[in-house]
């Protein structure tokens, strides 16, 4: 940018508007492509533990979700190591926010969840385990719907805003009626492995991965590409 | 009437880095840089008549090993920048 000696009223105008405009601009970029890659490594995750877990029939392999906003960090500092740190402005710093909140409270439910399981199914018996049990899933798509709902809203995004509130409480009512595990059930021809396999890993696994692809990589790409 | 406009804001690129600064908590100098297409030289120099005036503030600090210059503004350059557009509307309502 050139210094000018003389500089119009109608040009200073111009220059804050293209300049905020601009910042707005390199904001929503550097959020959109964060969102991108924490819905790529999300999908990733969900895809590598539905496998391990179709193959292996051990449903310890869920605890690998534990290790995700670790993995997030570090490839986003990772595509990010050559790029001038974008500063933050109100609807990014917004945005991420709300998926850190979301991420603690996953993140420390899930655990909480697999020690309440891992305790009472060494403690209780089968009957009382199965009547106490808490079912994770279902809270945490619940949980992923609120928080796409809110960005919906902090982006000014309609449909995202729709796709949260159809995906988290239909995602909640789906994992509440146990859906998945009835029509598992009907398809009937199945071996024993096999139907618990594509039962706790990989139609979860889909399930989080669509949810990924909707709620992050999906607005990612538009920010992005804005 | 026209209204004075204050000379430090006045020249394309200090008015650029305080319209960027503005929305932002804070900015690195590489990324004001890239957004004002400026030199480095140059840039250097407009920050440090911005910061003498006390209307940003100018934090060399380290990123690892790398040296880093954060840049934020300070309330007398968010005032300055409030007179400066109250100032330019004069201009542009007699005008209009």
């Amino acid at each position: 940018m050139e210094e000018k000696k003389h500089l119009t009223a109608e040009r200073s105008l111009e220059i804050i508007t293209e300049q905020i405009e601009q910042s707005r601009k390199a904001v929503a970029k550097d959020t959109g492509l964060s969102l991108y890659i924490a819905g790529l490594c999300t999908m990733g995750m969900a895809i590598l533990i539905g496998i391990c877990i179709f193959f292996t029939v051990n449903t310890t392999y869920y605890l690998l979700y534990v290790s995700l906003p670790l993995v997030i960090y570090g490839v986003d500092r990772y595509v990010k190591r050559n790029i001038p740190k974008v500063p933050e402005n109100f609807v990014g710093t917004m945005v991420n926010r709300t998926w850190l909140t979301f991420g603690i409270f996953t993140v420390s439910f899930f655990v909480f969840a697999n020690l309440y399981h891992f305790l009472m199914s060494h403690t209780e018996s089968p009957e009382i385990y199965s009547r106490l049990m808490i079912h994770p899933f279902r809270i945490i798509l619940l949980l992923m719907g609120m928080a796409i709902t809110i960005n919906g809203y902090t982006l000014k995004s309609r449909w995202m805003v729709a796709c949260g509130i159809i995906g988290g409480i239909g995602g909640f009512i789906w994992e509440s009626f146990y859906v998945t595990q009835t029509l598992v059930g009907w398809l009937g021809s199945y071996t024993n492995s096999n139907y618990c396999g594509i039962t706790f890993g990989i139609i979860p696994g889909i399930i989080v991965a669509i949810f990924a692809f909707i709620g992050l990589t999906l607005p990612g790409m538009m920010l992005k590409n804005k | 009437m026209f209204q004075p406009l204050d000379p430090l804001l006045h020249s394309e690129l200090r008015l650029a880095i305080v319209s960027l600064l503005i929305s932002v908590e804070e900015a690195e100098f590489p990324y004001i840089k890239e957004q004002t297409g400026a030199t480095a030289g140059n840039l250097s120099v407009q920050l440090d008549k911005l910061s003498t005036a006390g209307y940003i503030d100018v934090e060399k600090t380290f990123k690892g090993k790398k040296p880093c210059t954060l840049c934020r503004m300070t309330d007398k350059g968010r005032e300055a920048f409030e007179a400066y557009v109250e100032a330019l509307k004069s201009y542009l309502v007699v005008k209009n």
